[in-house]
């Protein structure tokens, strides 16, 4: 049922959101190697607001098509696209105020934690997209004599273009507002059924009782009125997501994740995290002057077992799924088959374009469960930062480990290569698989233009 | 404690260890071929020809494991690949052929550069050689000392599972005798030893023997191996009889250090090829790590440090030089300050061990009726093994698997009186 709904808002939020992305959102986010943004002015704080969505999503792997994932993406008033994996780049300059506003469209809590950023974590997180508050909303509002009340549990989305959004309505100003759209509150005592109707632009929602008390939830209202069609023509009813926020200042340079800071295991494997770089005053620099680069790549690290991703909502979903695997469910245990390089496994994950002599940057992150080291044939990698602290003794490594929720950065300067190479950067204990079938997985190659 | 042991795995526990942990194995082996002790079994360049083809290693569990692995053309069947030993700035050329490997064989260098390959096909990383496909050449100048894994570069999760793996040792231009061109990293030729580390699971290769599919994700390993020996086949002599297709030991043997008589430290090259990342643990003591991936880190920088565990990363690794310091002088006049325990309280599993019988260095004691000992003159003996605890046996047989032993014979003991493996 969910699935249905956040398919109809899509449809009605996109117009909406294109306005939007286009003015603000491009200058704070960025794809893995664009180069750096313009830095602020020495001694100003900028606040980057950032307002970020939690909800479902689907990836396509090689040979599995349409895993179902949890993840980040931008909000630009509903829930702007569908949840990637791993969620957008956010890029904010060192010293910038950074408010992170997040809506939750998922069916439970979803906070986030910034690791290696100074404010308090948050394990409680936004409340769940409200799916059965309606009941308890409408009680808690002072009745008044039988009057239609507010529906405050119901979010109601216009697709007409350029109307407004997230519009609540109470039934006595109901018409006033703009859309005509009414909860109907229909006293205890005369049972009836869950109706919709449309007079004009007018959208009336009577709800169901069963004569003593209303037994309508928010998710029957939502469904009914994406059901009925002259309604659907006017508006695309969606759930409230639940909302918190979170302000830091950015103050340090580096590299650093963004994750669930609830049900953890869970949610951090299903694909809520995303990678946070905090860029110094000075373009093409990681951190000071030592770490003057051309290029860089993002590269965050994750993987994925399809069988906790696919585990049957019938049986619960992903928060059933035995991840130690002492249930004796042939799906038991938490076992990843596929291996990815910014939710893509190879030969989905595109080349990297260098030049010779480029000084490339890799940030690495690991957002994933496991442990992962990286290989980088043909070229030293200078490891110059860990977890966003510049190294003392920055040194050359062949195989370096970027432990779970760490990061790492290297700076490869590739001037022992030639055009045309393929230099092959792999994970070496030999995650280079999908679902078992080499070559796969942990794989990217830097492609020496 | 286990007790389905087969003979060649028993070891004895001394359970009073009193601050030496004595770890004995039976079985020693007879040298048929003995190299020189302590030097590194190196095959020296500049040119190199190897060919990659199937064959088997024992394990010491009396199973034997079927392998794909690197040798020497023409040459037997071994494993690992041979050590290749090389100087700085020397160009090498390491020509490859495909004996009897049913699928393209390749080989790449992690941390050189400019390698250029010639010959047989285009692979994903590198030119391949196909089944007697002719030849492949890797040509390249290493420019820094070091220690270096050589390994597949194609169809890597079977084929390096499968033992296509070796070392290359790059010695500093001009100080055969220095891990790095820097006076610090000098250390006795007579005492470098390799450390190089993998991780196996016997159905990979009964699947790959049989081809059968596998789920290399699915990768429960049940044998560790130090220069493709388990223990406590690590402690042979390089070059045992019964171990044809395994031609290194690993057993690591010093003599106390001595500013005058003894001032070098040995040289401990770790090498880690397996999937896993594996923690080696210098029971006891403590090694000076100096280098990573054949990058000095020390001493001189801050990075350089002494460590009682270090852990090798999949394809990491990491040189480090050890001295062992007699730091107490225990003798029967200058007693350890511990009350030894009772013989009859002495228990020794499977009633044999390494135990000399005596705290003091060079002096070989009683022990209780029945034990046989291997010590041969009174030596010390420490495990050094992967403290990821499972590692340290063989298809759950301990002990076995990622250990070796680390040997410290008298000082005032001659070979003779102190034979070695």
């Amino acid at each position: 049922m969910r699935a249905r709904n956040r398919k109809a808002i899509r449809r009605g939020v996109i117009l909406l959101a294109l306005a939007a992305l286009a003015a603000s959102i491009p200058a704070l986010v960025q794809s893995g190697s664009e180069a750096a943004a313009a830095p602020a002015a020495p001694g100003v704080v900028d606040t980057e607001t950032i307002n970020l969505c939690a909800d479902e999503g689907t990836i396509n792997l090689p040979s599995l098509a349409g895993v179902p994932i949890w993840g980040f993406s931008l909000d630009s008033g509903g829930c702007g696209g569908p949840a990637t994996l791993p969620g957008p780049v956010l890029s904010v300059d060192v010293g910038d105020r950074v408010v992170v506003n997040l809506a939750n469209y998922l069916d439970e809590p979803v906070s986030i934690v910034f690791p290696g950023q100074a404010l308090v974590p948050d394990a409680v997180g936004a409340p769940p997209n409200v799916g059965t508050g309606l009941v308890a909303a409408l009680a808690a509002t002072s009745l008044s004599g039988g009057s239609d009340v507010p529906a405050v549990a119901a979010s109601l989305t216009t697709a007409l273009p350029g109307d407004s959004s997230d519009v609540t309505y109470t039934a006595d100003t109901a018409g006033l507002a703009g859309n005509g759209i009414t909860v109907e509150y229909v006293d205890p005592g005369a049972p009836s059924s869950l109706a919709v109707t449309v007079i004009g632009t007018a959208i009336t929602v009577s709800l169901a009782t069963d004569g003593s008390a209303i037994s309508s939830t928010a998710n029957d209202v939502v469904a009914a009125v994406n059901a009925d069609v002259n309604a659907a023509l006017l508006v695309n009813a969606a759930l409230a997501p639940g909302e918190t926020s979170y302000t830091f200042t950015a103050s340090n340079p580096g590299t650093f994740l963004y994750e669930a800071g609830t049900n953890t295991a869970v949610q951090v494997a299903m694909g809520l995290y995303g990678a946070l770089v905090v860029r110094p005053l000075t373009p093409g620099q990681a951190y000071g002057a030592t770490t003057t680069y051309d290029k860089e790549k993002i590269l965050v690290l994750s993987e994925i077992d399809p069988n906790l991703n696919n585990y049957p909502a019938l049986l619960g979903g992903p928060n059933a799924f035995d991840f130690v695997g002492d249930s004796g469910d042939y799906q038991a245990g938490y076992h990843p088959t596929y291996f990815l390089i910014n939710g893509q496994a190879y030969p989905d994950v595109p080349d990297f374009l260098v030049d010779v002599n480029d000084r490339v940057l890799l940030r690495y992150l690991n957002a994933g469960l496991m442990n992962h080291t990286m290989t980088l044939l043909g070229s030293h990698q200078r490891v110059i930062a860990q977890d966003a602290y510049l190294m003392a003794n920055p040194f050359n490594a062949v195989a370096e480990t970027i432990p779970s929720g760490s990061t790492l950065d290297t700076i490869s300067g590739l001037f022992h290569v030639n055009s045309g190479d393929r230099l092959p950067l792999y994970n070496r204990q030999l995650n280079v698989t999908n679902d078992g079938l080499y070559p796969g997985g942990m794989m990217i190659f830097l492609d020496v233009q | 404690m286990v007790t389905s042991m087969t003979r060649r795995t028993r070891l004895g526990l001394l359970l009073a260890a009193l601050g030496v942990f004595a770890v004995a194995a039976v079985a020693v082996p007879r040298s048929a071929a003995p190299l020189p002790a302590g030097a590194l079994p190196c095959t020296t360049g500049p040119t190199f020809n190897l060919q990659a083809r199937t064959g088997r290693i024992s394990t010491p569990d009396g199973a034997s494991m079927f392998m794909w692995g690197f040798a020497k053309n023409p040459g037997a069947f071994q494993m690992p690949g041979p050590i290749l030993c090389v100087t700085e700035d020397v160009p090498i050329t390491i020509n490859l052929t495909n004996s009897n490997i049913p699928e393209p064989v390749s080989i790449v260098f992690p941390g050189q550069t400019g390698v250029v390959a010639a010959g047989g096909s285009p692979g994903l990383f590198t030119q391949e050689v196909a089944m007697g496909g002719g030849t492949v050449s890797y040509t390249f100048t290493p420019s820094e000392p070091g220690t270096y894994l050589y390994e597949s570069g194609s169809d890597l999760s079977k084929q390096i599972q499968m033992g296509l793996y070796g070392a290359l040792i790059v010695r500093p231009a001009g100080f055969p005798s220095r891990a790095y061109a820097d006076v610090s990293t000098a250390f006795d030729p007579a005492r470098e030893y390799l450390i190089l580390v993998h991780d196996m699971d016997p159905d990979l290769h009964r699947a790959v023997e049989r081809n059968e599919p596998y789920d290399v994700t699915q990768k429960h390993d049940r044998y560790w191996t130090i220069n493709g020996r388990s223990f406590p086949d690590t402690i042979a002599g390089d070059g045992v009889a019964y171990l044809p297709a395994q031609p290194y030991g690993a057993l690591v043997r010093v003599k106390p250090y001595n500013a005058t008589t003894n001032p070098l430290p040995a040289l401990i090259r770790m090498a880690n090829a397996g999937m896993s990342n594996h923690p080696l643990h210098p029971h006891g003591n403590h090694v000076q790590v100096i280098a990573q991936d054949g990058q000095l880190v020390g001493p001189g920088t801050s990075r350089s440090s002494e460590q009682f565990t270090r852990t090798a990363a999949s394809g990491q690794t990491f040189d480090m030089l050890f001295k062992w310091t007699n730091a107490e002088n225990w003798t029967s006049t200058h007693p350890v300050p511990v009350t030894l325990p009772l013989l009859r309280n002495l228990v020794f599993k499977d009633k044999v061990t390494w135990y000399s019988g005596s705290p003091y260095l060079g002096t070989k004691s009683t022990l209780p009726p029945g034990t046989v000992s291997f010590n041969r003159c009174g030596e010390y003996y420490y495990p050094w093994h992967s403290h990821a605890l499972n590692e340290f046996q063989n298809f759950d047989e301990g002990f076995g698997g990622l250990a070796t032993l680390l040997r410290v014979d008298p000082p005032n003991k001659t070979a003779l009186q102190c034979p070695g493996p």
